[in-house]
């Protein structure tokens, strides 16, 4: 299987870890023949996030030729993922870019889903670990049960981290509650964002929890920024550094 | 001409049309009268059970008719003593302390009683007494809402309403207090 | 007219540690009950979808609904009457007290007389209105609109309504009991009640099949206004009318349930007739609405006024609902409000995170996460030649259109973070400061290590 590896611009910058992570542990399975997307620039998200729609078209075109070589793109972040999947439609709507919006996962998504991963035996990190999903993984992806929705139980995160030999999932008490990022929302309207950021590192902190993993960075820039501002120590991690055993406490 | 002019701009601006969807009956578990009972008291209202309708009425004359407030009843068999024709200005029932009425059916999922302006017979009594008591046959407590509807007739009634609980309210830091404006207490005789 | 800044106003509240901890502690309980008695019974999810498709299938054809509602309402003795706007709705009101004499008013809370500003226009016409539901009348006595449709006080602490009512009932300043509060309502209440003319109130819902309207309290106070005065008057906007009774029983199962986590309201009522030496009207009121219809965001018309989407929202519930500045607030405002004025509410549909659980709670599921993405895009569009909004564009479209800029761009950010002095760094020219530390910056960048170990590959074969 020839799989694309895109790299979201603030992960490539921020939190080159997540995808250093991501990149070898897709790495390590024989089946996949895995190239970093190097002329990947940026999913369009901040543009739609803002309502420039429209003007997300030119991104948009220089992507798709960069994108379309393989049969399924992985990302290490599930906002850019919403994006591909849900978003990515300023421009025209031909075969080919259908097909290759349905060839877009988030790297949970493709462990859980397309290789189904039954275990992984190089990972080790045996502590309490709290998980975050991150607003977009979890109900625009769909990758766990919301809180919301009364439907049977299930989460594509936590059962990749139980296969993490030592690790505890945890959660903060209220869990699915949004950590405030919201993409240019941070900046927006900083008051509140802040607000929210303290109100999710302090209930970690509530449930003795010092670890935290995401399947989105974005929320834990956030937040590890936040809880640095206010003196709180956290230890955040991508999901991907857990599940690929680089994660030291 | 409004109306016209309204029904127009709907006529135009309707969105492509979509089947009305039927509506099954959603099962409700459990037995309707305990049910009923344990809803009706996380509203705050109270259930007694009686072996027979006159004993409920009994144990009304015991305990409510030898109060010395005003005692409006909307039964037959039970007098109060201010009358339907003291009532015909409803702004008099302001006076009335206790208030006796029917209820016409119940709803186990929710505790609720089903009054009408004929089993209240001063609607304005019931809403603004202190004390309501509503006899209710437990044979006539219905599983869930759906079925309530199923079994309500709306023809012929000026008001009907689903009693649930005293009159409550948490507009001040969502605690809870019973008596807002209507009734401070519900007591459900079942028979 | 100015642009609300729900940011600006939000942060005073959010300033407000005891308000707004308390204010975010209530509406979280909310919600939590909510989850709970909607895992209680079967076929929530099943509920919300045939809920989300009456609503639509009735909007594709509410004209023929509210002739079907008017003529069984009008067989059953009801007035009906339509109002175009806000004006005519008012207008009619008066002049319907006018022709009964009636100078002494208790409402009903309603979000449509709220919408219209009823109140103070029928003050102005020597009206005395009094709202009888409690915390709408505790805003009454402070001057302000609801700061939540369904508890419009939430916003205020028990202290902050002990000295409200000391100052405009006379009560005792100290006791801050809301059993005490409450008794002190329900007298002053009682003294409305025995000289009231007309009642008035809002509609839940209008069953086509029979004519009735259904209206739900908690406190019964909708109840007594129409039940002592020989006029009610009950004003409803268009897309309150529902094709079936069957169909009503699905949507008083969701409202309460939604809106407080309770299994109903405590009065869920139903009118049908005036009692005899009694007229009943009913106001049908367009204010906007079959424009909105027209809209592509028609399915806000779905809203049944729960205020589900409020008790979840985590901006709503930190913010409070006075920082929107508009009768309708929180996720189904910032998409609503746009809609009566887009430039007054312009900026309201960024007062969301867009963590879509908003959309997850609303019981008939309005689209509200798409709905915000529609308006913005739409904001832009209306407001293309601003400044400020052609900078951010070309600056975003230049930085993110290729890598070689991007990873340029990357390289400068880093440069930046490494070498900036603090001061600089933390200074309000950078907008991430304002909440946050600036991120620790890495040593190298993925494309960095990936040249690395890519470059090291070809060395080592």
């Amino acid at each position: 299987m020839k799989v694309g590896f895109f790299v979201p611009c603030y992960i490539d910058m921020l939190a080159p870890q997540a995808a250093i992570s991501s990149y070898n542990l897709l790495r390590r399975f024989p089946q996949l023949q895995v190239e970093f997307i190097e002329q990947g620039a940026c999913c369009t998200l901040p543009l739609t996030d803002m309502g420039y729609t429209r003007k997300a078209c030119a991104l948009e075109k220089n992507l798709v030729p960069l994108m379309l070589p393989y049969d399924v793109i992985v990302v290490p972040s599930g906002v850019c993922t919403d994006q591909f999947r849900y978003h990515f439609d300023s421009i025209e709507q031909t075969h080919e870019v259908k097909r290759l919006r349905e060839s877009v996962f988030d790297i949970v998504e493709f462990l859980h889903d397309i290789l189904q991963v039954k275990e992984l035996p190089w990972a080790r990190f045996p502590h309490r670990v709290a998980l975050h999903n991150g607003c977009h993984s979890l109900r625009f992806l769909h990758q766990a049960r919301p809180s919301e929705l009364m439907i049977p139980d299930f989460s594509k995160p936590e059962a990749l981290l139980k296969m993490v030999d030592g690790l505890e999932v945890c959660y903060a008490t209220r869990r699915d509650e949004c950590c405030g990022f919201g993409g240019t929302f941070s900046m927006w309207d900083a008051p509140c964002a802040g607000q929210q950021g303290l109100d999710k590192v302090n209930d970690y902190v509530a449930n003795g929890l010092e670890y935290v993993t995401s399947a989105d960075f974005s929320c834990l820039l956030h937040q590890q920024t936040v809880a640095r501002k206010h003196g709180i120590n956290l230890k955040m991690f991508y999901i991907a550094e857990l599940l690929n055993g680089d994660a030291k406490p | 001409m409004s109306r016209h002019g309204i029904l127009s701009a709907i006529f135009a601006a309707r969105p492509p049309k979509v089947e009305l969807p039927r509506v099954p009956d959603f099962a409700v578990s459990g037995d309707p009268l305990e049910n009923f009972m344990s809803a009706l008291a996380s509203y705050d209202g109270r259930a007694l059970r009686f072996a027979s309708r006159e004993e409920a009425i009994s144990w009304l004359t015991e305990n409510v008719s030898n109060k010395e407030v005003k005692v409006f009843s909307a039964l037959r068999d039970f007098k109060g003593n201010i009358d339907r024709s003291d009532l015909r200005d409803p702004h008099a029932a302001h006076e009335v302390a206790i208030c006796v009425a029917r209820g016409v059916l119940g709803v186990g999922e929710t505790g609720s009683v089903w009054v009408t302006d004929e089993s209240l017979g001063v609607p304005a009594a019931a809403l603004l007494c202190t004390d309501l008591y509503l006899l209710l046959r437990s044979a006539d407590i219905l599983p869930g809402i759906h079925q309530a509807y199923r079994a309500i007739s709306m023809r012929r009634l000026t008001y009907g309403s689903f009693f649930t609980g005293p009159s409550a309210t948490a507009d001040i830091e969502a605690v809870r207090v019973t008596g807002a404006q209507g009734p401070v207490s519900l007591t459900v005789l079942l028979y | 007219m100015k642009q609300v800044n729900q940011v600006k106003l939000g942060a005073r509240f959010i300033a407000d540690t005891p308000h707004r901890v308390s204010h975010d502690r209530c509406l979280w309980a909310a919600r939590m009950r909510r989850d709970k008695v909607a895992s209680e019974i079967p076929g929530w999810e099943e509920m919300r979808a045939l809920a989300s498709q009456i609503k639509r299938h009735t909007l594709s054809n509410l004209d023929e609904y509210l002739r079907q509602f008017e003529q069984r309402a009008t067989a059953n003795g009801v007035h009906i009457h339509w109002a175009r706007d806000a004006e005519a709705h008012n207008a009619t009101v008066l002049r319907l007290l006018k022709e009964h004499g009636a100078t002494v008013v208790t409402k009903g809370k309603s979000m449509l007389m709220d919408e219209c500003d009823m109140r103070p226009y029928l003050e102005k016409n020597g009206i005395e209105v009094y709202e009888a539901d409690l915390g709408e009348r505790i805003q009454q006595l402070d001057n302000q609109r609801p700061s939540h449709i369904v508890m419009p006080a939430i916003h205020k602490l028990r202290s902050d309504v002990a000295a409200l009512f000391a100052k405009k009932l006379g009560s005792d300043p100290a006791n801050d009991d809301p059993r005490y509060l409450n008794s002190v309502m329900r007298r002053d209440m009682r003294r409305n009640y025995v000289r009231v003319q007309a009642g008035m109130s809002g509609v839940n819902f209008a069953v086509a099949e029979t004519g009735a309207i259904v209206v739900c309290t908690n406190e019964g106070n909708a109840d007594i206004s129409a039940a002592l005065p020989p006029l009610y008057i009950a004003s409803m906007g268009i897309e309150k009318v529902i094709p079936r009774q069957c169909d009503l029983a699905l949507f008083i199962r969701l409202l309460s349930r939604s809106a407080l986590g309770l299994s109903i309201t405590q009065y869920t009522s139903h009118y049908l007739r005036p009692r005899p030496g009694q007229e009943m009207h009913v106001i049908i009121v367009d204010n906007g609405r079959s424009r909105r219809l027209a809209g592509e965001y028609w399915e806000v018309l779905k809203c049944i006024r729960c205020g589900a989407c409020m008790n979840t929202c985590p901006v709503f519930r930190r913010t409070s609902g006075l920082s929107y500045d508009a009768p309708y607030m929180g996720p189904i405002g910032i998409v609503l409000e746009p809609s009566y004025n887009l430039n007054r509410y312009a900026r309201l549909p960024y007062s969301c995170t867009h963590c879509g659980s908003c959309g997850n709670v609303c019981p008939v599921k309005v689209p509200i996460p798409e709905l915000v993405f529609y308006w913005r895009d739409l904001i832009v569009r209306k407001h293309k030649d601003e400044l400020t909004h052609r900078l951010e564009e070309g600056m975003l479209k230049y930085v993110l259109l290729d890598a070689r800029n991007l990873s340029l761009a990357e390289k400068l950010g880093l440069w930046g973070l490494r070498t900036l002095p603090e001061s600089l760094l933390d200074s309000p020219l950078n907008p991430w400061a304002r909440a946050h530390a600036n991120p620790e910056p890495p040593q190298e960048t993925f494309r960095q290590y990936y040249n690395r170990i890519h470059r090291s590959d070809h060395t080592d074969s």
